[in-house]
């Protein structure tokens, strides 16, 4: 299994800075996620690692091998595009066969290699058919057999499910997920889509304008978000600001009071006066306070001005104060709980349920 | 892919450059050069500009030649325009005849087409002499009037093909908004559709135009003494005696000036004009009342009709008893006998060079298509531009360039069929650089990078992926050419020498000495060679695109 380091990667194109000194440490068979908005340089930083592109500056390690001179047809990489990018003159099988005839290796073997790729991704059948015959979601589980069976040192993804429809991008992600996990192929996954890379990733760098924010397990970006761009990336998130009043319950507590005129309990660090910004997830906030006496409960009030009635959650928007609104979702909503726009409400959460926004006390 | 620097790519694009600069741009310059030396090689600042324009004889080449053209390029544009339209738009039969029988039109060479109309309406033409048993007559075919009929009838395909593909590409979406909207129908074409298919009507209108500009076959067979640019060009550049060589590069020129401002005139309007259209739902046929159906019809065979003429003619009376000029009904090989007999030589060279020349067309133009598509820069972007001149420049302009520059040592090709092949290769590489640039702008490059990051290196990659999937451009881009330069005669009738001699020079000396049974022959095989590759590129693209390729 390969791990892979990539140390100070600066890529400039023109005057743009695509790469902005990035480096990660990938660890041996896990799968990997680059995230961030359109335009962030996680595609460039994928087809650098991949040898498509060339870097200004830093290096690529294969655990201890230097792949910067190594052209990228020597680097034995499996790469996943997002338009598929299936050889549309080949068949299925050929196809998958495409990356084992460059490795010289006899027909026979390439016959069972290929059949049990083909098998791996459920297209045993359409071996014989042209691409222009398949879905788009057989046309990527094509692409995806072609790059596992040469046995890559390390698996590309770019935006592999971007052009599924919903159903099928959540069947081919498991099944991604399943096989990585199987072949415990290292594998770099790039996608713009949050809740994707939630699902699918044991690690997760989060990136924006060619710097990385954030590299943690999924959880730990949710939960403890580095800063309010991590925070409201992943997932949705209230911030609310307020000043330090003093001690909390704990070492790890505040008494705060809000911009808006509320005393709380928060988690925070800092003194006496101190500002501060904090985050609160829409479903951290519900309807009455819990019966947990170890915590702290705080309330806020507000106007219901908009109500989104979706099941098994209900998303209000509430006004709190003139210049903020609160998004709450309250799971498995009671019948005679449910309010209208207009209606007066107050929402609980517990104080540890609160999540301290570093960096950005400085620019409110 | 990572960019190395002096990597094979590189050469292609230097090759490409050498290419350009020895067989075109250098020809050019010294066309240009020599249009301002006097007597004695001195440099002489606009003598022989002001010779032009005082002299009737002269200028009123550049009246005729820019009237004719301007006049034949609205003929075609209406004719061309009006059929596209028509069998977009409305529930006309035999749609797929009508489309094969204007792109059959394309396939003889102007100066055949001219020599048709002569055979059909000439002064021992077979009609005008059915017609003499009877004491009538008809209105000469010969000057203007004949030169008009053969660029319209010849070139109005080009616009056809051009705004048919144009109107394939408009959405039927945007009709329906225009005329949701409150757009009366005939508004809604002319604020909606036309719009978007501007850039094609111009590119129609440009190559008509330059074409027209370029022929020298037309007006020499029916022109009968009417000067234009490129006949001009050929007498002073040819005529031993009383000819003027630096008035022929005036001539050159003036040509290239011409050509060249039209194609840049196009170039900036179009790229200003044109739009990303994104067609789902074509437009719809619309159904209409049965009188103007049948007037459209009547319209629709009547041009196809028309356009079937010459090849008809020549292929018919190449199987006709003749003597002279004057043709006899019956059946008779007698003049396939006599090409066989008299010009095998011809024939063989025709078909040597023209294939030569394809191959080395196809071949350069398949890498230097690549060069342009992929690595795009400042000089490639210049390669691009010289490669379409060869499109804009006329062929008596290159080859009284090529003669002026390879007549004195250190390369000397005048003489030798190297000439003829390098004018040939020259003139017709735009063809498979403009297909495969096109398809390539297809295909997307990831495919490209997949198989290299499956362990394929860059080259073969091109080889077993780039080029299979360029297969159907290559193939269309070598008919064309094939189908263009096994009729040149522009630029042919200047290079050949002695044995060299091709079958367009053939038919020519043969129609200006009454030969034309002989003429005849020699045209129907042009035709059927023009025709059998195009024919089969289009039955090959077919299956493929059957298999879904």
């Amino acid at each position: 299994m390969t791990r892979v380091r990539v140390e100070g990667i600066v890529k400039r194109f023109g005057d743009t800075l695509a790469i902005d000194g990035v480096s990660l440490d990938v660890r041996p068979g896990e799968l990997f996620t680059l995230v961030g908005p359109s335009g962030c340089g996680k595609t460039t930083l994928l087809r650098i690692m991949a040898g498509l592109l060339e870097q200004d500056t830093g290096r690529v390690l294969f655990t201890e091998d230097r792949m910067d001179d190594v052209p990228s047809y020597l680097r034995n990489i499996g790469v996943v595009f997002q338009n598929y990018a299936i050889f549309p003159h080949l068949t299925v099988g050929e196809n998958i066969a495409y990356g084992l005839k460059a490795r010289r290796m006899p027909p026979d073997r390439i016959a069972t290699k290929v059949a049990e790729a083909a098998r791996m991704v459920q297209l045993e059948r359409l071996v014989d058919r042209m691409p222009a015959q398949l879905s788009g979601g057989q046309q990527q589980r094509v692409v995806l057999a072609r790059a596992l069976v040469i046995e890559p040192r390390l698996l590309l993804m770019d935006e592999p499910l971007s052009n599924l429809d919903a159903k099928l991008r959540v069947q081919i992600r498991s099944l991604i997920r399943a096989l990585q996990r199987e072949l415990r192929i290292t594998t770099i996954y790039v996608t713009h889509d949050q809740e994707e890379a939630l699902a699918i990733s044991d690690t997760i760098a989060v990136m924006d304008r060619g710097r990385i924010l954030q590299v943690g397990k999924p959880w730990e970006l949710y939960l403890r978000p580095a800063g309010s761009f991590v925070a409201d990336f992943i997932g949705t998130m209230n911030v609310l600001r307020g000043k330090i009043e003093g001690p909390g319950r704990g070492a790890e507590e505040r008494t705060v009071v809000t911009d808006f005129g509320e005393r709380w309990q928060v988690r925070a660090t800092g003194r006496p006066g101190e500002p501060i910004t904090m985050g609160i997830r829409p479903e951290s906030l519900q309807l009455e306070a819990g019966a947990n006496a170890q915590e702290s409960w705080n309330s806020l009030k507000g106007t219901v001005t908009e109500m989104v009635y979706l099941g098994a959650v209900v998303r209000y928007q509430v006004q709190v104060a003139e210049d903020l609104l609160v998004t709450a979702e309250i799971h498995n909503p009671d019948f005679s709980a449910i309010c209208g726009a207009g209606d007066r409400l107050t929402l609980w959460f517990a104080a540890s349920r609160t999540i301290p926004l570093p960096g950005e006390t400085k620019r409110a | 892919m990572p960019r190395r620097r002096r990597d094979f790519w590189w050469s292609v694009t230097l090759l490409g450059f050498l290419t350009v600069l020895a067989f075109l741009v250098y020809p050019l310059a010294t066309v240009l050069v020599a249009s301002f030396t006097g007597e004695e090689k001195r440099f002489i600042l606009a003598e022989n500009y002001h010779r032009f324009f005082t002299h009737r004889y002269y200028y009123s080449s550049l009246i005729n030649s820019l009237y004719l053209s301007g006049l034949a390029t609205l003929g075609a544009l209406l004719v061309g325009t009006a059929l596209a339209f028509a069998v977009a738009r409305y529930p006309l039969p035999g749609k797929p005849f009508i489309r094969t029988a204007a792109n059959l039109a394309l396939l003889s060479p102007p100066f055949i087409g001219a020599y048709s109309w002569v055979v059909l309406f000439g002064r021992m033409g077979l009609v005008n002499r059915a017609l003499s048993t009877f004491g009538w007559s008809l209105p000469t075919i010969y000057g203007w009037r004949g030169i008009l009929l053969v660029f319209v009838v010849q070139y109005f395909p080009f616009v056809f093909l051009l705004v048919s593909a144009a109107l394939r590409s408009v959405d039927q979406s945007i009709e329906d908004a225009a005329l949701s909207l409150g757009s009366p129908p005939r508004r809604t074409v002319r604020t909606a559709i036309l719009p978007v298919i501007a850039p094609s009507l111009t590119a129609g209108a440009l190559l008509v135009f330059m074409a027209t500009m370029a022929d020298f076959g037309t007006p020499m067979i029916i022109g009968e003494g009417l000067r234009t640019l490129p006949t001009l060009m050929y007498g002073e550049f040819i005529n031993e005696l009383g000819g003027n060589p630096a008035m022929a590069s005036t001539l050159g020129s003036l040509l290239i000036l011409v050509n060249t401002g039209a194609l840049m005139a196009q170039r900036y309007y179009a790229f200003r004009k044109a739009y990303n259209v994104v067609c789902i739902q074509p437009l719809r046929v619309r159904r209409i009342l049965p009188g103007l159906r049948l007037a459209l019809t009547v319209f629709a065979y009547g041009v196809v009709g028309v356009a079937l003429i010459p090849s008809t003619t020549i292929i018919i009376s190449s199987f006709m008893p003749t003597r002279g000029p004057v043709m006899y009904a019956g059946l008779s090989l007698q003049s396939y006998q006599t090409i066989f007999h008299l010009v095998p030589r011809a024939i063989a060279n025709t078909f040597g060079l023209t294939a030569l020349a394809v191959a080395l067309d196809v071949l350069l133009g398949v890498l230097v298509a690549y060069v342009l598509a992929r690595r795009r820069s400042r000089a490639h972007a210049l390669l691009d531009a010289l490669i379409m001149l060869a499109y804009a420049i006329p062929g008596t302009v290159v080859g009284v360039g090529l003669i002026v520059v390879y007549n004195r040592p250190p390369v000397v090709l005048t003489g030798t069929w190297i000439i003829l092949l390098v004018s040939y290769f020259i003139r017709h590489l735009p063809y498979p650089v403009r297909s495969c640039t096109a398809m390539l702008q297809q295909i997307d490059i990831r495919v490209e990078e997949a198989s290299v990051s499956l362990g394929v290196p860059p080259f073969r990659t091109f080889l077993k992926v780039t080029i299979p999937l360029m297969f159907p451009a290559i193939l269309s881009g070598a008919a064309l050419a094939w189908m263009t330069t096994i009729g040149e005669l522009s630029s042919s009738i200047l290079l050949y020498s002695g044995p060299w001699a091709t079958m367009s020079v053939a038919i020519f000396t043969e129609v200006f000495s009454n030969h034309f049974g002989t003429a005849s022959a020699l045209a129907s095989i042009l035709i059927v060679a023009a025709f059998v590759p195009l024919f089969l590129t289009y039955r090959v693209l077919g299956e493929r695109a059957a298999l879904g390729v």
